[in-house]
């Protein structure tokens, strides 16, 4: 392929007779001596007129896509209030959650106030006082519920509301002991007290055994059909139970999967991976001291000692191992699939990307610790790493003892207060010797004047700005000095 | 100045999803669409990092329950959606549902979700108007493939979509002051440019806050029955060429075709998003992809002291297989070896180079007789592909449409004794002919005639051709020109605001600045082409850029040319 693109015919061919020219002044040669000569001197000027015009046209193509040219901003606008200067921003957004949330609100409290009600008559009619009659079929329990919840006049009532079918001696009249309408037998629903129970206080008492289990979280296995077997069963157990109609079934219904949906028990995977969250949160507070304090190891500091950077690293791989375990049983859990049908594929092939992908994300947040984390520095390490810092700083401290033995030979100007207190600090500014030659030679104010500005200038290196301070007050002084000396000198020549 | 990037906006959109849901264990519930919208800008590795750890439709289905788990819904706005968010609200499966929208609600939409809300699981509701793929900083797709239906005019859903995926464009770079010019010998142009203005114009108030934003955005809506040509060429710079040679689907590159090929890399992603060598290789030259492929090899047979010689695109597949050190280190190479090999083949097996070389003339230069003779010549050659001839044979359809020496015919029949040209091809020609032929176009597509152009060529003549198969330069190209420099004429590309120009009330001054003779200076200009852009378009409208343009390119797909052939078949039945 690459022999193929060496074929490609390219370069300066000349627009009239296609013959191909290997550079742009062989075809401008070549076009005008053969083709211009062949023209009349009008087109000649024409062409050196176009000439000119194409140099300023020539730009705007992107034949020549290596010119970096920046042409085309002239057209665009380039105000400052522009949105177009600003870094780019995240585009419009709208927001209707307050909207919905009000709408969700006025819809709620509607349900809330009918099932509150619900709840209340229930808690009145299962409650099982002394002298409240509980077999459903006494005559005082009859008053006692119509007290509660009044019933409707059925004698004008022909048909059963929800199934439109006419009463007869083999379909008679019921009463819903929640709101008193009129329903047949077939449509009415069976609440048992002990669930009505558990609707009103769902924390305290538990569903009785076997309900909980179901398959599904429907409340008709809660009050079945009288054709129900269990619910036959129930009335047979003698347990007692309230009648009720559909509409109140509904409400209830959705009390109980509001119940349901809050006490859904937690999947493994979502335990497990708190305990990754977790360990993850302390590696995050951790790390950052750790490799302080190996660094500072590394360097020779005496500030921490190895066997707390030991300690600290025990810690860390106690939560690298933790994340590690935790997250490779996840990853097991997502071949197990517990709790799921076996014909639901989708959501067993949903669980286990779940647990796959925690692990994934796991792995990932451990090669990256583990790319940062350095090992705890042996003994061994670290003491040479302090013998070398300790050599480092006797070096320093001798190479200042040598320094200053030299500067208080060579120099006799200690009585300067500025150059005490630098000695002391461990800085100290060095004198120029070809400065000091030549200073001799001049007035002893100016030599000082020389030196002291070369200490400026060397604490202004050095970053002793206070003593540069000081030096330059000193330097004040001394100019003054001088300048007094001068003058006097001055007067004098005058004056003679 | 930063240009506005589609890529970069999409992104800013779902970042803030993932960052505004504080829960650990998240989960991104998207539909068909916005998961192609998603995945053309994220990585699900990059989304895994951020604690999302499940991908899920909308519509699949499952009982488990999975509590503990958040739900990030990005959907589009559709009623199948809704009705199966509504189901989903009934009996959730997840313990909270952020919703986001990628459009407009309609208005009772809220209410209904908000009785479905039973369990008082949704967190929040809004609309990010993510309603596009992203392709490149630079360009956009609705990813519609066939926008024409009968007779070339709008169907009802289309039409919705593209102003959805429009206006969401605009939003998301928010644009708030707009200037929509069309192109007025399309209807359909017209049609989508109204509605875009009004959907503006009525949803600006309530969502763009910044008055004193005067920033301009001119929004240019094109047609591609104007400019037939370009989805016709063979192209030569990566991008393009792997379009037009395999094909690109959503930055999907399916490569089972080619011949022993790995498992591994039977589909891999083109994306320059997260794939440094295809990013600065999209607009290379096929020559220099080569040249660049070997100078990463050289370097490291360099480090690894092999001295064998890589001479050609074999050579360095060979070389890729025995060292895996180098997959390894430079993953993504390995993928760009097999696929300019198979580009590499794929030109020698068909003639590419002399087909294209044709092309280019056709459209470019204006030696008839020469042209019939050589496309005669490319009949006879066996190894050119079939559907090169019909290119070719639909470049000259076009080109002398209404010469009178036309030798169309002549040159059908000879292809059609040859076997090279199918009974469905056949067809293709005149409903071409129908769909961007002259009666249709109102500039001289091979405008041969204008001073720009005749200028071009001179210099081209002059200075030799830099490319044989790059001398054809896109209708849009032209285009944006004028537009820039004022010389658009308002009687071919309209100016929809016109109309309102009597309302004293109107704030757009630009208006009146226009009607003065003022060149507007916008601060981007957004091109939407009505039946889709090309890849040739995107690398031009990429050089303006470089050189100081702030252009966004965009359409209703982007063609190759076998997609081409289905649209504008589409539209002709």
């Amino acid at each position: 392929m690459l022999q193929a693109v060496g074929d490609v015919r390219e370069g300066f061919i000349c627009p009239q007779c296609h013959q191909d020219m290997s550079t742009m002044e062989m075809l401008q040669v070549h076009f005008q001596d053969i083709h211009m000569k062949q023209s009349s001197s009008t087109v000649k000027g024409l062409f050196s007129f176009a000439k000119q015009k194409i140099k300023s046209v020539q730009d705007n193509f992107t034949n020549i896509p290596n010119e970096q040219t920046n042409n085309y901003a002239q057209y665009f606008s380039s105000d400052q209030n522009d949105s177009s200067s600003k870094p780019q921003q995240i585009g419009y957004i709208r927001s209707y959650t307050d909207r919905f949330k009000k709408e969700r609100k006025a819809q709620h409290d509607q349900i809330s106030i009918e099932t509150t009600r619900l709840l209340l008559r229930i808690e009145k009619l299962i409650s099982t006082g002394e002298n409240i009659p509980k077999n459903a079929n006494t005559k005082e329990r009859r008053k006692y519920e119509q007290d509660i919840v009044e019933w409707i006049d059925d004698t004008k009532v022909t048909l059963c509301p929800s199934c439109a079918k006419s009463f007869s001696l083999s379909r008679r009249k019921h009463h819903c002991r929640l709101d008193g309408f009129v329903i047949c037998d077939p449509c009415s629903r069976f609440l048992l007290f002990s669930k009505a129970r558990y609707l009103i206080e769902p924390s305290t008492s538990s569903l009785p055994n076997g309900l909980s289990l179901q398959h599904s979280n429907s409340l008709t296995s809660l009050n079945s059909t009288t054709a129900d077997d269990s619910a036959c069963k129930d009335r047979t157990n003698n347990e007692d139970y309230l009648r009720i109609c559909l509409s109140c079934q509904k409400v209830l219904q959705r009390r109980y999967d509001q119940i349901c949906f809050k006490n859904t028990q937690r999947d493994e995977v979502f335990v497990c991976y708190e305990k990754i969250v977790e360990a993850k949160k302390i590696l995050d507070e951790i790390h950052p001291t750790y490799s302080t304090m190996i660094e500072s190891l590394l360097i020779g500091d005496t500030k921490y000692q190895i066997v707390d950077a030991q300690k600290l690293y025990r810690q860390l791989s106690t939560c690298y191992d933790k994340i590690d375990s935790t997250s490779k049983y996840i990853s097991k859990l997502a071949d197990s699939c517990l709790n799921i049908d076996e014909d639901d594929t989708q959501s067993i092939i949903r669980y286990s990307a779940l647990c796959r992908n925690m692990r994934m994300y796991a792995i990932h947040v451990l090669q990256n610790f583990a790319i940062s984390t350095r090992r705890v520095p042996s003994e061994d390490d670290v003491k040479r790493a302090r013998e070398e810092r300790k050599r480092l700083i006797e070096e320093r401290i001798e190479s200042e003892r040598a320094a200053k033995a030299e500067l208080a030979s060579r120099i006799p100007l200690t009585d300067s207060p500025a150059v005490k207190k630098k000695e002391v600090s461990g800085w100290r500014p060095t004198i120029d010797r070809n400065l000091l030659v030549q200073a001799q030679e001049l007035n002893p104010l100016v030599q000082q004047v020389y030196q002291v500005t070369e200490y400026i200038r060397q604490a202004q290196i050095a970053g002793r700005l206070d003593e540069v301070e000081s030096l330059k007050l000193n330097l004040k002084e001394l100019e003054q000095a001088l300048n007094n000396a001068q003058q006097q000198e001055n007067v004098s020549t005058f004056d003679s | 100045m930063a240009n506005l990037n589609v890529i970069e906006a999409v992104r800013f959109y779902v970042r803030r999803m993932i960052e505004d849901c504080h829960d650990n264990i998240k989960g991104l519930i998207m539909d068909k669409e916005t998961a192609s919208i998603v995945s053309m800008i994220y990585a699900q590795s990059e989304l895994l990092q951020k604690e999302v750890f499940l991908f899920e439709r909308i519509d699949s289905t499952g009982q488990k329950s999975l509590k503990s788990l958040s739900a990030i819904c990005f959907i589009r706005p559709t009623e199948e959606n809704l009705e199966t968010l509504v189901r989903e609200l009934h009996d959730p499966k997840y313990g909270s549902y952020y919703i986001y929208f990628s459009n407009f609600l309609q208005t009772n939409a809220i209410k209904t979700l908000a009785d479905a809300d039973e369990f008082a699981c949704v967190r929040v509701i809004q609309e990010f108007y993510a309603d596009y793929l992203a392709i490149n900083p630079h360009v956009y797709s609705l990813n519609i493939p066939t926008t024409y239906h009968k007779y070339y005019e709008w169907n009802d859903s289309v039409f919705h979509r593209t102003v959805q995926g429009l206006v969401s464009l605009i939003f998301s770079l928010r644009s708030r002051n707009i200037i929509i010019r069309f192109q007025k010998s399309s209807n359909m142009a017209r049609t989508l440019a109204d509605q875009i203005y009004s959907t503006v114009k009525t949803q600006t108030d309530s969502i763009a806050s910044n008055i004193n934003d005067t920033s301009q955005t001119i929004v240019l809506i094109v047609d591609r029955r104007e400019d037939a040509i370009t989805p016709l060429m063979n192209q030569w710079t990566y991008q393009a060429m792997v379009h037009e040679l395999i094909g690109i689907k959503n930055n999907r590159v399916n490569l089972s075709q080619v011949p022993g090929i790995k498992k591994e890399l039977e589909e891999v992603i083109m994306n320059a998003e997260h794939d440094e060598f295809y990013e600065t290789n999209l607009y290379s030259n096929f020559g220099d992809i080569a040249t660049n492929i070997k100078a990463l090899m050289e370097d490291f047979q360099e480090k690894h002291k092999n001295q064998s010689k890589l001479e050609s695109i074999s050579d360095m597949k060979t070389f890729v297989e025995t060292y895996p050190q180098f997959k390894k280190l430079s993953g993504t190479v390995s993928k760009h070896v097999t696929i300019v090999s198979e580009l590499s083949r794929l030109v020698g097996l068909y003639n590419l180079l002399e087909v294209s070389e044709i092309e280019q003339n056709l459209v470019c230069q204006s030696d008839h007789n020469d042209i019939v003779q050589k496309i005669k010549r490319l009949i006879h050659d066996d190894k050119v592909r079939r559907e090169d001839i019909l290119r070719i044979l639909c470049l000259y359809a076009l080109r002398y449409e209404h010469q009178s020496n036309n030798e169309l015919n002549a040159l059908k029949n000879e292809a059609q004794n040859r076997q090279r040209l199918s009974e469905k091809n056949i067809h293709f020609i005149p409903a071409l002919l129908n769909y961007g032929g002259q009666k249709f176009r109102q500039t001289n597509l091979f405008n041969i005639q204008t001073p720009l152009a005749i200028t071009r060529q001179f210099i081209r003549g002059l200075r030799g051709v830099d490319n044989v198969y790059a001398q054809h330069v896109p209708l849009i190209k032209d285009l944006l020109e004028q537009l820039l420099r004022g010389k658009l004429k308002d009687t071919f590309y309209p100016n929809v605001n016109a109309k309102d120009q009597i309302n004293p009330n109107n704030r757009n001054s630009a208006n009146q600045l226009q009607q003065q003779g003022q060149i507007i200076k916008p601060s981007e200009i957004i091109v939407y082409t009505i039946g889709g852009i090309t890849y040739e378009e995107s690398l031009h409208v990429h050089m303006m850029n470089k050189q100081g343009a702030r252009i966004i390119l965009g359409g209703s797909y982007v063609h190759n040319f076998s997609s081409f052939i289905d649209e504008v078949m589409a539209g002709a039945s």
